[in-house]
């Protein structure tokens, strides 16, 4: 981390500085155990941990080797091992280290969740629950989220699935005591701009007090394969270099709700080329405030349109009920990309839009006599169709209507 | 996608009676182990696709991740070659005008195909102008099976793209100059290729060409990389 987040190798030699990592964290009747690989170096009981993410330090209490649900209790461990710590305050992917060393294991790619729903409890008693359940559940899972919305105060969980949600609302039932009502999961939507359009917008507050003066120019296009991009072509020191970082501050803080449905912006690159400053008036929140300005007047012009998740999913069942099965995709706008057999079973492989999954689970059993399943993962975002589109588009005009009255 | 077209290694029909398999016809490329049918038959698949046709290909030996992945890698190689600038709209396209079929275990039959053929066309409304048949192993399947592949071209007006395996030590060959092991099929192919290399480069050739008896001499020289037909 010393290094510009340099490639390292490591040795995998017991007497070297420590690095590990925690892979998986578990709720047990003694507390919080913490699955933990050793890469290099060695651990010893009774020795303190660095957590690089936090900078905290943490003494090894009870050191353990798992032996599927038995423990037995180890004084010291050496590189490849795989142990477990009681009491360490951490998250799953951290790294710890023995302080000697700034390093960080490359973290595991955690995709954005495709499915939220809100969650309310029934009873004050399960509200603490609740509570103390998510962050347990939010350090457990990198791909569960859950956030207070700061307009309805409503808590919302997010995933990669409804039934990745369905077994989180179980858990704070069964191992929290937490009774929660659950509203109708929702699909992640994002928004992207399909076009380049410019921006010359002049943010100016000039009238008593102390002013405010900035000008950003330049134009936003669709960015290949990053979220968002920003690149400075400024020149001359037209918007000097100590506001520049606010410019890209304030366009990024126009990400989170795009301005067509209310969903997060994706995919969008934004070119900064001209701009104007005043001597007096100028401050990094003016620019920001430029910038903001700048988004809201280019974005409708970019054309922007609504993605929907799209699921790679694979759907197994007896040969004979291939047909029902494919029918059934095709039904949820899926598009077929392959079917195997094997003689006896058919495994079936189809992109589905998430929104028209819900439910698909009682579907297949009813098509297939019970002896059908399937899974699925998160693919890609891609475009809705434009009835889908409308839909969405009214409905947040209501929502804006209701919030405004 | 015009510039395909222009390396298609279907090139070598330009001259041919008909510069097309057809619909209801079997044609088969022959070559030997290692020589790339595999990858002549992808880019045959290609040419169907990019005319935005629609096609199935069917794996006899090989679960569909790989087969899709071998569709990827010389995708890859095409946006490369050609310069693709939409590749994710290309992409797209094709995932939608490809389905792959495989039949894993020696689960094949015809009767199976025939069906899932028939879910094909009437659950989700794919129906299919080309089938492309990989890892049908020539020397050990009898004729009955050729003669079915025909009634199904014929029967869902497909064409039907296959390959065959040929071996050096085996040097039979019929007395219209069809080696083996199609040399007991001929008739019924509409059209034969054979791919082969020389020091001098890799080749396709035509040998059969519908009802001509003596067949133009159409040869195609292929670039070894990408099995593209090189520009003259």
């Amino acid at each position: 981390m010393d290094q510009q987040e340099k490639e390292i190798v490591l040795s995998s030699a017991s007497n070297d500085p420590l690095v590990s990592l925690a892979f998986k964290l578990e709720v047990t009747p003694y507390g919080q155990l913490t699955y933990l690989r050793i890469y290099q170096g060695s651990i010893e009981k009774g020795h303190d941990l660095v957590n690089t993410r936090t900078r905290k330090r943490i003494r090894v209490g009870r050191l353990v080797r798992m032996h599927a649900d038995e423990m037995e209790d180890i004084p010291e461990a050496g590189a490849g091992d795989i142990v477990a710590l009681f009491g360490v305050d951490c998250f799953s992917g951290d790294t710890l280290t023995d302080g000697r060393l700034n390093y960080t294991m490359t973290s595991i790619f955690v995709p954005e969740p495709v499915i939220f729903l809100t969650i309310s409890p029934k009873d004050n008693p399960s509200s603490t629950r609740m509570v103390k359940a998510l962050n347990r559940f939010v350090r457990e899972d990198p791909t569960f989220r859950s956030q207070v919305d700061q307009e309805s105060s409503q808590t919302i969980i997010s995933g990669m699935g409804e039934l990745h949600l369905e077994i989180y609302v179980e858990r704070m039932k069964r191992e929290f005591g937490a009774d929660v009502d659950t509203g109708i999961p929702q699909v992640a939507y994002r928004e992207a701009i399909s076009r380049r359009a410019e921006f010359n917008y002049t943010h100016k507050k000039q009238t008593g007090g102390a002013g405010q003066y900035g000008r950003v120019a330049g134009y936003m296009e669709p960015s290949g394969g990053s979220n968002y991009e920003f690149i400075n072509q400024v020149k001359g020191g037209v918007i000097p270099t100590e506001f520049i970082s606010a410019v890209d501050k304030g366009f990024q803080s126009c990400l989170k709700k795009g301005l067509l449905i209310g969903f997060p912006v994706m995919r969008l690159r934004i070119t900064v080329n001209d701009g104007q400053h005043h001597q007096v008036d100028s401050s990094e929140r003016a620019f920001t405030q430029a910038a903001i300005g700048a988004f809201k007047q280019a974005y409708l012009r970019a054309k922007p349109v609504i993605l929907e998740p799209i699921m790679k999913v694979s759907v197994e069942c007896p040969s004979e009920f291939q047909g029902n099965v494919m029918s059934s995709i095709n039904q949820r706008r899926g598009l077929i990309m392959s079917s195997a057999e094997d003689g006896v079973f058919t495994a079936i492989e189809a992109d589905v839009p998430l929104a028209e999954m819900f439910g698909y689970a009682t579907t297949l059993r009813s098509l297939t006599q019970g002896k059908g399943e399937f899974g699925m993962e998160f693919s890609r975002y891609a475009k809705v169709p434009e009835s889908t589109e409308e839909e969405l588009k009214l409905k947040y005009k209501e929502r804006a209507r209701r919030g405004a009255a | 996608m015009k510039d395909f077209l222009k390396v298609s290694p279907l090139k070598i029909l330009e001259g041919s009676t008909y510069q097309e398999l057809g619909r209801g016809n079997l044609g088969v490329l022959m070559a030997r182990a290692g020589l790339g049918k595999t990858s002549f038959l992808i880019n045959i698949a290609f040419d169907k696709l990019f005319r935005e046709e629609k096609l199935v290909h069917i794996s006899l030996k090989d679960v569909p991740e790989k087969v899709t992945s071998y569709y990827n890698v010389i995708f890859s190689d095409l946006v490369r070659v050609l310069n693709i600038e939409d590749e994710y709209e290309v992409r797209a396209l094709i995932d939608k005008n490809r389905i792959i079929l495989a039949y894993l275990k020696e689960s094949f039959d015809l009767t199976r195909l025939r069906e899932n053929l028939n879910n094909l066309v009437k659950e989700i409304d794919f129906t299919p102008d080309t089938l492309i048949v990989d890892g049908l192993d020539f020397a050990e399947t009898g004729r009955e099976l050729f003669e079915g592949f025909r009634r199904i071209a014929q029967e869902f007006q497909v064409e039907i793209w296959f390959s065959a395996l040929s071996h050096r030590h085996i040097a039979e060959a019929n007395e219209r100059g069809i080696p083996f092991p199609c040399n007991n099929l001929d008739d019924l192919f509409s059209l034969i290729i054979e791919l082969s290399s020389t020091p001098s480069g890799v080749f396709l050739e035509l040998l059969k060409d519908h009802d001509r008896e003596r067949v133009l001499d159409a040869v195609v020289r292929l670039d070894p990389d990408n099995f593209l037909a090189m520009q003259q």
